[in-house]
């Protein structure tokens, strides 16, 4: 399945994609916020989505989101995450500094070629 | 920023082990999620189930990160590694006894140290405003310092602007009579402002004034005396037969004048000698007044005074220095260093021998290692076990070293006294606590390192690059035992000539009373009559055999020293001084002093007789060369009144055994009657016998005299007790470092032996006789040991210098001892391998060819 067009995630955004994820929908168990990455990605990211579970664990650690157990949709216990105020307030300051980081790539690759 | 909660989260999950069990539960849900999104697109249950394993990533790899995310696994590691090392450690009994009771002894006496020298340098002195204290001194032209004289003191009291207050303070003893049994009581005089200056605490009462008959006592002696209920306040006791009233209770400063209690006024005058230089001085600087200044101003006073009073003072001046390092000493300060030195190395010694131990293990274990390295231990994991072995060494080390070390303190705070400066400051607190704790750190990270450059480590068989490392760390045990071995040699050196110095008396069977006179004695009449009537009460009792008397106790550590000119220099106004002694006719024979010359005193040398003197043997010499000095005369003091020479005495040190005899002057007590007095009684039997009887008879003629006893010869070894006490100290500590080098070397041979079976085999197989081979490991042996201690006696050469003042006609170049180390270690040296090369030379080459 894995071909050459499919990116690896860079590092240090899967805890910002996550954070993203949660701000936009509201609260989500682990498969919902794998899937909601994939959509978005339409298929140019190689995500093994186990990776999303220890990230999920640091975010939760730091404060950023809070998890619950819960009931899901097919009625099967799971945990439900779901994001927090300083959360809300870091992704503000990440999707900021991405912004920045992106924009400055771009313009050096720009003068490159 | 919040860093901490993070950690306190990750804490926590170190002890949840429900998480796992959770994230599995969630990995198994999401797969399944997957599965039927796949099998909804049309795969197959099989397909989908693969699929959605493959799109999940390596679960158990994921499963790994979480749980280090979850939980602190350098902690778990550390918790595994302790579990691992209690259990290693308990299996290796003797390895963990020998190097645990290494680290004990090296720590523990660390520790000890460490409280000794942080009380007596460290801890400010126990007075409000302590960094202004300073002790005040005349400096002779010589640029000596001495104490003050008391007009001189009157002088800096007046003049001094530098200081909130200045006070001047002499120790006695005093006889404590009127209210229960007679006692001796160590006091001090003090001028009034001595209370100011030390900033005296006074339980109850108040304190003294000038030449005011009151005293100030100390609580303890208030109990002692009179019991916790009733107040001593007001009370009337009686001082050496003078009346006084008791004027207040105080905390005595201990820490200045140890033992003192009691406080009484001390009555200074103007006229009184300006030659006489015997107070102690110390002021309280003015607040914000730096040292330097009040230094300048008593140069300027001490100039003043040069000029003013040219016949005693011409070429004098004064100087302050802070209160500690008078407190302290010089003397005492060097043996506490040496002694700190001595441990110091000590403990270095514990820690590369503890080293040694765990790197010559760590050689058994490398099967073991190289088979976890070849299983994927990283070297991380490796060092942290090795480290968190040597942690728990230096952990049990630490804590039976500090049992030692609290013993040790309160040994010293009982014993020291009089010995140590400061002892009541010392005891284990925080800082020496926390000190500890960091010799331990370092004794782990050491004893840790050494055993991780080992071969087995670095995976190779290579031995014989590493094995010069091991050999360097024995090198460098002999060495630091011999050092100590070196100092401890000299030091017994002097000891022993010490010991076998003639003190020119004859100390055996002698007991010594020290009389308090009672002072309705008082004329002189009266006084002789007194000491008359005693020595006839004394000599009638069957053990005493000669009672003689001298107003000097002898090895009390006291002296009276007197100017004099001769008869030729009657004009000048240059002085020379000599000590003198005011003796009853059967002093010299009492203690078998030798007559020289000429004749001894006799009872009708007394008063209104032409006034008498007999000289030492020294003072004859330095005075009358090639003269016989018998029938000269000298001119007395500053009156110089005339005295004849009638005879000449053999030299005698009483002051303390090892102080070279000064030229001295006797006097006869008829003619120059002194109070207190101190009997010197000869006894038939052991002196302590007689003390009962002896006492009595005094009390027969008078009740109220204070009477302190001791056997002479215990009296001269108080007087060298410093000398003896740093003696055992270092004594015992160089014998310790010799046992734990020997021990050392024994390890480090032993393995030798052990690792070179194969080459030893082969060596017999070819034809070595078992005498070669066991000659060939204790010369190994004496090469090591032999290195060590030549750098050990080559360093000690260098530094024994700085031991010069605290040897006894010794110098610290003394061939004999630099022998003694080196004969010592080579003993060491052949017992340590004597077991290791016997084994060596056992060896059955073939058994031995076929290890391995």
């Amino acid at each position: 399945m894995a071909s050459d067009s499919k990116a690896e995630v860079p590092y240090g955004t899967l805890d910002l994609m996550i954070l993203k994820t949660l701000a936009s929908l509201g609260t989500l168990h682990g498969y919902g916020i794998a899937r909601r990455i994939e959509q978005v990605a339409r298929g140019s990211l190689a995500l093994n989505q186990g990776t999303i579970y220890p990230a999920l664990l640091r975010l939760e650690q730091g404060g950023w989101i809070r998890s619950s157990l819960g009931v899901s949709e097919n009625n099967r216990r799971a945990r439900f995450y779901e994001v927090t105020k300083k959360g809300l307030r870091r992704l503000e300051e990440e999707a900021a500094n991405w912004q920045k980081t992106v924009a400055m790539m771009s313009r050096l690759l720009e003068n490159e070629r | 920023m919040r860093e901490w909660r993070v950690l306190l989260r990750r804490l926590g999950g170190v002890f949840q082990s429900g998480r796992a069990a959770h994230l599995e539960e969630e990995l198994r849900e999401h797969a399944a999620q997957l599965a039927e999104e796949y099998r909804r697109q049309g795969m197959t249950e099989e397909e989908a189930h693969y699929a959605a394993l493959r799109e999940m990533g390596n679960l158990s790899l994921i499963q790994q990160d979480y749980h280090e995310q979850g939980g602190l696994p350098l902690m778990e590691n550390f918790w595994l590694d302790l579990k691992y090392a209690l259990r290693t450690l308990r299996r290796n009994s003797s390895f963990t006894m020998a190097s645990v009771a290494t680290l004990a002894i090296g720590l523990g006496a660390m520790i000890t140290m460490l409280c000794v020298v942080s009380a007596v340098f460290w801890k400010p002195l126990p007075y409000p405003s302590a960094e202004r204290l300073a002790a005040l001194k005349q400096v002779d032209p010589r640029n000596s310092l001495w104490t003050f004289s008391g007009p001189a003191f009157l002088d800096v009291e007046e003049r001094a602007r530098t200081f909130s207050a200045v006070t001047a303070y002499e120790r006695r003893t005093a006889a404590l009579t009127g209210d229960g049994d007679a006692e001796v009581v160590e006091a001090a005089g003090v001028t009034p402002a001595f209370f100011r200056v030390f900033g005296i605490h006074l339980n109850a009462g108040r304190v003294l004034e000038n030449a005011q008959p009151f005293v100030v006592i100390s609580r303890g002696l208030a109990e002692r005396k009179w019991g916790n209920d009733s107040s001593p306040i007001g009370r009337a006791i009686l001082l050496d037969g003078l009346r006084y009233t008791i004027a207040g209770v105080a905390e005595m400063p201990i820490d200045l004048l140890p033992g003192v209690d009691l406080l009484l006024p001390l009555d200074l005058k103007a006229t009184d000698s300006r030659s006489a230089r015997e107070l102690n001085a110390a002021g309280l600087l003015r607040p914000g007044v730096p040292l330097g200044e009040a230094q300048a101003e008593l140069e300027t006073i001490g100039t003043q005074l040069g000029r003013e009073f040219g016949r005693t003072d011409a070429g004098w001046s004064m100087t302050a220095i802070p209160l500690a390092n008078e407190i302290v000493g010089r003397r005492a300060a060097q043996t506490i260093w040496m002694i700190f030195a001595a441990v110091g190395l000590l403990w270095l010694l514990a820690c590369a021998n503890v080293a040694g131990l765990q790197a010559a293990r760590s050689l058994s274990r490398a099967h073991e290692i190289s088979t976890r390295v070849a299983l994927g231990a990283s070297k991380r994991r490796l060092l942290g076990q090795t480290m968190t072995e040597s942690a728990v060494l230096a952990v049990a080390g630490a804590l039976a070293g500090a049992a030692i070390a609290a013993g040790a303190v309160d040994a010293i705070r009982q014993m020291g006294n009089g010995l140590l400066p400061r002892v009541s400051q010392v005891h284990l607190d925080g800082a020496t606590v926390g000190a500890a704790i960091g010799c331990m750190l370092i004794t782990t990270v050491i004893s840790g390192l050494f055993s991780v450059r080992t071969p087995s480590f670095q995976g190779g068989r290579e031995v014989s690059r590493r094995d010069r490392g091991r050999d360097a760390l024995i090198v460098g045990q002999v060495a630091m035992a011999s050092v100590l071995l070196l100092c401890a040699s000299l030091l017994a050196e002097s000891f022993l000539r010490l010991r076998a110095a003639d003190p020119g008396l004859d100390v055996e069977r002698v007991l010594e009373v020290r009389v308090s006179l009672p002072s309705r004695l008082e004329n002189e009449r009266a006084k002789i009559a007194f000491f008359r009537d005693i020595a006839g009460q004394l000599e009638r009792l069957p053990q005493v055999d000669k009672v003689g008397a001298t107003n000097i106790a002898p090895f009390s550590g006291e002296g009276t020293v007197n100017r004099f000119r001769l008869e030729r220099e009657s004009g000048s106004n240059e002085y020379h001084s000599a000590a003198w002694r005011a003796v009853t006719p059967e002093f010299f024979r009492t203690l078998g002093i030798p007559l020289k010359r000429g004749r001894l005193f006799t009872t009708a040398d007394r008063d209104g007789a032409p006034e008498v003197v007999v000289v030492s043997e020294s003072m004859a010499r330095q005075f009358w060369p090639n003269q016989d000095p018998v029938g000269q005369h000298l001119l007395w003091g500053s009156s110089g009144s005339v005295k004849t020479v009638i005879g000449v005495a053999g030299d005698i040190r009483d002051k303390a055994a090892d102080e070279r005899p000064l030229p001295m002057m006797y006097r006869p007590f008829a003619q120059l009657t002194q109070a207190p007095m101190t009997l010197v009684i000869k006894t038939r039997g052991a002196p302590l016998v007689a003390a009962s009887d002896v006492r009595s008879a005094i009390w027969s003629v008078n009740p109220d005299v204070a009477l302190v006893l001791q056997p002479m010869r215990e009296a001269m070894a108080h007087s060298i007790l410093g000398r003896t006490a740093s003696l055992s100290a270092m004594a015992a500590f160089a014998i310790l470092a010799m046992i734990t080098a020997a021990f050392g070397l024994y390890g480090l041979i032993s393995y030798r032996v052990n690792q070179r079976q194969q080459e030893i085999g082969i060596r017999l197989a070819l034809g070595a006789t078992p005498a070669n081979v066991r000659w060939g490991v204790q010369q190994r042996c004496l090469r090591l040991a032999g290195t060590g201690a030549a750098i050990g006696l080559a360093a000690g050469y260098l530094t024994s210098g700085l031991m010069q003042s605290l040897l006894y006609e010794t110098a610290p170049t003394e061939v004999s001892a630099y022998f003694a180390v080196a004969l010592m270690f080579a003993v060491v040296a052949l017992t340590a391998s004597f077991g290791p090369a016997g084994r060596a030379a056992r060896l059955d080459p073939a058994a031995a060819i076929r290890h391995e």
